[in-house]
């Protein structure tokens, strides 16, 4: 709980919001990489 | 550009030649070291100066209130605070300049157990910190929250921490302090996972556990003096919210489960089958940082020590929140003795009164039925001697006495009106009753609300300093 791990129902909530963020900062990071 | 480093240090002269040695072959070069000797009686102050170090001899009793005297000697623009018993990979200074340059105001390292450290807790936390490297902190720090700064190395700018009046050292948890004040001055942080440190981590379970409870407390500590500023922010919410809302559904779940597993053992097989996908995932993950061989051993001491962690948080937060008795001790790798603040009067007086109130809706409830039974007539009893005691403790409580007294003249008038449930066919029983339910009710609200706050903010590193010094 110190923030190394988490565990329940919340921490599936933390890793797909994480998860999503991530995913979506990385396609636009590579779109627009391919636009240049 | 100057980069200084900051190590606040209490006795420490056997870990300090490591950690100084590290720091002084870092790929990107440190201008400034400054050594913090707090209460020190070994040779701490003798082995910085031989390295060069810019040694503050002070008796501060704390982290925090060491590094804040160390603060207006450094001249660096950005500042490095590692731990002395803490050694740094040689990249780790270049990493966090790197991220500094790249936009955030504060950055840290992920740690881990020294590579030499062994036994079961170590390798429960040497598993446990290389799965939060890519997966938990790296969720936190996608959604713009890191729980903490790991205090055991970071970085920021010299301003960034002036700006907020220095490094915060009123709670038992200064780190995670900083961090949320960082955010509250709104400061952004990132998670430098690729800068590895290497600190001292408990070996016996009597160190394990001391050390979980001040986690567990300072977390704690933190919610209540930042929940205002948690509960606007939608990451923190996601973040600290979620841990929070998980650790009290825990209970339930497992009381939920345990039910099943009675009804009919057949369900164990879903525990085994979480288990191993919990397993085969978290392993994928922690061999990026730790061998097979150290992930094979870990796995099951994480798992099993998860339970003791789960237990040491539920018991603080009840023991925080619920009873107000407040973890006020540094204790450190100097086995220095815990000390928890006894529970306040009025958090008492509260207590008192909302377990008489439930313990009267109870008499009241069975009372409907038919004729009160004599258990039921001895709790009522009970319960109005409590009020009683309310009422008089009130005397010395002014304001608690207005406002209750407001409520209840209020509320009495109100059960005037219409149908009373009589508890032993006696309505003054009844309004009795129900001046120990608002007297409870409010008491606790204003003893939560900051009647009797966590720690006195002002005098709190005085605090927290005294008590670790009554305590070694």
């Amino acid at each position: 709980m110190y923030g190394h791990s988490h565990s329940g129902i919340g921490a599936i909530v933390l890793t797909l919001v994480a998860g999503a963020k991530g995913g979506i900062g990385y396609l636009v990071k590579v779109i627009a990489h391919a636009q240049h | 550009m100057k980069i200084s480093v900051l190590i606040p240090a209490h006795n420490e002269a056997d870990v300090l030649r490591e950690c100084l040695d590290a720091v002084l072959h870092q790929t990107l070069p440190v201008d400034e070291i400054v050594v913090v000797a707090d209460s020190c009686t070994d040779g701490t102050t003798e082995v910085a100066r031989q390295y060069g170090a810019v040694v503050v001899e002070t008796e501060q009793g704390g982290k925090a209130a060491s590094q804040d005297a160390g603060l207006p000697y450094v001249t660096g623009d950005i500042l490095v605070c590692i731990d002395a018993d803490t050694i740094i990979n040689a990249d780790v200074v270049e990493k966090f300049v790197a991220e500094l340059e790249n936009g955030a105001d504060a950055t840290c390292a992920n740690m881990l157990p020294m590579p030499r450290q062994t036994g079961f807790w170590v390798a429960n936390r040497r598993y446990a910190y290389a799965l939060g490297r890519f997966w938990w902190r790296w969720c936190q720090a996608q959604v713009g929250r890191l729980m903490v700064l790991s205090g055991c190395a970071y970085a920021l700018r010299t301003k960034t921490v002036r700006s907020i009046g220095g490094f915060p050292g009123e709670l038992i948890t200064c780190d995670m302090d900083l961090t949320w004040s960082l955010y509250e001055a709104g400061y952004k942080t990132t998670f430098c996972h690729n800068a590895l440190a290497h600190t001292y981590d408990p070996e016996t379970l009597k160190v394990y556990t001391r050390q979980m409870r001040r986690w567990a407390s300072g977390f704690f500590q933190n919610f209540q003096r930042h929940k205002l500023a948690v509960v606007k922010s939608p990451a923190a919410m996601l973040v600290v919210g979620s841990l929070l809302f998980d650790l009290l559904m825990m209970p339930v779940t497992y009381a939920f489960a345990i039910m099943w597993v009675i009804r009919d053992p057949w369900t164990l097989k879903w525990l085994a089958t979480s288990i191993a996908i919990h397993w085969l995932i978290s392993f994928a993950i922690v061999t990026r940082t730790i061998t097979w061989r150290q992930a094979i051993v870990g796995f099951p001491c994480y798992w099993l020590a998860n339970w003791w962690n789960k237990g040491i948080y539920l018991w603080t937060f009840i023991r925080e929140w619920i009873l107000g008795r407040h973890y006020g001790s540094w204790t450190g790798r100097q086995g220095k003795a815990t000390v928890i603040a006894p529970m306040s009067r009025p958090r008492k007086i509260a207590l008192i009164g909302v377990a008489a109130a439930v313990a009267l809706a109870a008499a009241s409830w069975h009372a409907r039925a038919g004729e009160i039974s004599l258990p039921e007539a001895a709790i009522l009893v009970l319960a109005i001697a409590a009020a009683a005691a309310v009422a008089v403790s009130f005397f010395y409580m002014p304001r608690y006495l207005i406002l209750s007294a407001c409520v209840c003249i209020g509320g009495g008038g109100g059960l005037e009106l219409d149908q009373v449930p009589a508890v032993a066919g006696s309505q003054l029983l009844w309004y009795l009753a129900f001046i120990a339910l608002t007297i409870g009710v409010v008491g606790a609200a204003l003893a939560y609300l900051g009647e009797d706050a966590p720690i006195d903010y002002q005098r709190g590193a005085a605090f927290a300093g005294s008590a670790a010094r009554q305590a070694s």
